[in-house]
């Protein structure tokens, strides 16, 4: 045989050894090695050595290796945001309860919906929020090891902001939820034996003192609340917003929320509501509308919207608390667009018609509203809600529910 | 009271899936996975783990890299599973990323000083180099006496080109064909042939004794 011969022979065997041939070739060169003795010490040889180097040692991997990859696979499988909305409007067709913080947990798509001082509506395929609040996050349950911005969804924001509750679970900081409570307690108490707070710093040390284990940035808004609510003076009150807001956004920057602290204080003022006297419950609205503007960007007529979103009262104690004269109040034009983003999603023109009958025609257009003026102009929204509701409208059933229903 | 509403819808009805009856192939696996069934990658991850880890290992004989290296090729199989198409062979998916992931950490590995630790384990029942050889071993005959087969196939695999190594390695024990390992490669047929009929030549001159 030749070389040649030979290496064609071997080339031919190596196929056979890896079940590369055809079926046909397979048994048509088994049929020739029972014929050749030179080919079968070939393929003897051959398999010996295959034989011996698949004996050859190997590994297991390891479980955390395994475990790595999973984790990510599951990461990457989790629903789409856009998927997990469009799933949605179906689930609030099931039974709910109005509550200042909605809440809708949809466990099994592992989207944890959390709207707070907001109506939204969700269309086929996407989601309309209003411009603040709606705020969105991984269901709790789900593993969130660290602080990771990118898992943040906040809709049309400019700032970004997260839930408290997950931001409370991420920072395992569920018990500092007591802790602002009594640190606002701490502070009303304070504020109404001594009349003010003299200076940031001690504000901050005294709230140290009644062992709260808040952290700066919780101290910190809470003082700006308290100042905020407290000064009746416009130039030192926005001294102390601007000195507070400045260490909020550093925390921020750090990773907390700039929310944390309202949404506390909405949460508190509502769930204490029934406790409070009079003059405690105008202190925290007028606490919570001056932050509002400052957490939220947003102008002080949308401030007034927002709040009404969230559930306060505004004609039972905003406009006492802003006017207690009960003259009016001045709402500057930029309510106009709040309303209209409001009105956008029950019915958008004959709230606009109504508002722009009253003069509301220019978004700089400063307008002299009253009480009534203002349930004049919500009642065709829930009057529209119910109407849509009955009609098996899931964002009027939710429009509902924030409003005057705490 | 802070009135809160956690919904949870009603669990889907339990329909047997026909895995329960017979597997599911790589290309069903790899659909599931793309369509949102994490599980149906953990069944793929299980079929491939050991293979994938054993295929690195051999060409380096470090568990650590090589644990390292299965894991980053499974990371960037899930993050490019929206480029699989279900008419692609996932074995061979698996080892082009595999091989590109290996040439990519090879080349800038083979710069660094290779050192191994007589902790690392060696041989087939995780004996540590240290335990291995023995302190007094001193002439190549006591050496050779303590090594296992498996020592006699490392050495032979070492000392082949990384070429017909790479073939040998991704024929014989991956079991991919040799068409499968020309794609993998990207080269043709005829030079894993060809690599695969050198590294058998060099093989057989290496462990000639062992094979008598």
């Amino acid at each position: 045989m030749s070389a040649q011969m030979r290496d064609d022979s071997r080339a031919e065997l190596i196929d056979l050894l890896l079940g590369d041939l055809e079926p046909a070739d397979d048994e048509a060169l088994r049929a020739r090695v029972r014929n050749e003795p030179a080919l079968q010490r070939e393929l003897s040889e051959l398999e010996s050595l295959f034989g011996l180097m698949r004996r050859g040692e190997e590994i297991d991997v390891e479980p955390r290796v395994h475990t790595a990859i999973m984790r990510e696979a599951k990461r990457i499988t989790r629903p789409s945001l856009l998927e997990r909305l469009a799933a949605l409007p179906a689930l609030f067709r099931f039974r709910f309860r109005h509550s200042l913080v909605f809440r809708v947990a949809a466990v099994s798509l592992g989207v944890h919906l959390i709207a707070v001082a907001v109506l939204w509506q969700i269309d086929l395929g996407g989601a309309n929020a209003p411009e603040h609040g709606l705020k969105l996050a991984f269901h709790p349950d789900e593993e969130v090891p660290e602080y990771r911005p990118d898992r943040e969804f906040v809709f049309r924001l400019g700032r970004a902001r997260v839930s408290r509750s997950l931001r409370l679970k991420q920072f395992g900081a569920e018990g500092q939820r007591d802790d602002i409570r009594t640190g606002i307690r701490a502070l009303m108490t304070r504020q109404q034996q001594d009349g003010s707070f003299s200076s940031l710093d001690d504000t901050s040390a005294s709230l140290r003192d009644t062992g709260s284990s808040l952290d700066d940035t919780g101290r910190a808004a809470l003082v700006m609340l308290a100042q905020g609510a407290n000064s009746s003076d416009t130039t030192d009150r926005g001294a102390a917003l601007r000195k507070t807001m400045g260490a909020i956004r550093r925390a921020v920057d750090e990773g907390l929320s700039d929310g944390f602290a309202l949404s506390a204080l909405i949460e508190d003022w509502a769930l204490s509501y029934e406790q409070l006297t009079e003059e405690q419950r105008v202190t925290y609205v007028r606490a919570i509308l001056t932050l509002l503007p400052q957490v939220s960007g947003a102008g002080a007529g949308e401030s007034l919207v927002l709040a009404d979103m969230a559930g306060f009262p505004v004609s039972e104690i905003q406009l006492r608390s802003l006017a207690p004269d009960g003259a009016g109040l001045m709402i500057k034009g930029d309510v106009r667009v709040a309303m209209q983003a409001r009105a956008d999603r029950v019915n958008a023109s004959a709230v606009i018609a109504r508002f722009q009958e009253e003069g509301g025609s220019h978004a700089s257009t400063a307008l002299h509203v009253t009480r009534s003026d203002v349930k004049a102009w919500l009642s065709p929204l829930f009057a529209d809600a119910k109407a849509n509701a009955r009609a098996g409208d899931a964002a009027a059933l939710l429009t509902l529910q924030a409003p005057y229903r705490l | 009271m802070n009135a809160l509403l956690y919904f949870e819808p009603p669990a889907p009805p339990s329909v047997p899936y026909p895995s329960e009856c017979m597997p599911r192939s790589d290309r069903e696996l790899m659909v599931a996975f793309k369509e949102g069934d994490p599980e149906a990658f953990d069944a793929l991850l299980r079929r491939y783990e050991r293979m994938l880890a054993n295929y690195f290992y051999k060409q380096c004989y470090d568990r650590t890299f090589a644990q390292d290296l299965v894991q980053e090729t499974f990371l960037r199989i899930l993050r490019s599973a929206h480029r699989y198409r279900p008419e692609a062979k996932f074995k061979t998916f698996l080892f082009t990323v595999a091989r590109n992931l290996w040439i990519d950490q090879h080349r800038s590995r083979k710069s660094a000083p290779r050192t191994i630790s007589a902790d690392t384990p060696w041989g087939d029942e995780g004996a540590t180099l240290a335990e291995t050889v023995p302190a007094d071993a001193t002439s190549a005959a006591d050496r050779m006496e303590h090594r296992e087969a498996a020592g006699l196939v490392r050495q032979a695999l070492e000392e082949l080109p990384d070429g017909q190594r790479e073939v040998w390695i991704l024929a014989v024990d991956q079991d991919l064909k040799q068409r499968e390992i020309a794609a993998v490669l990207d080269i043709p047929l005829g030079t894993v042939k060809s690599r695969m009929n050198a590294a058998v030549t060099r093989l057989r001159g290496l462990l000639g004794g062992a094979l008598r």
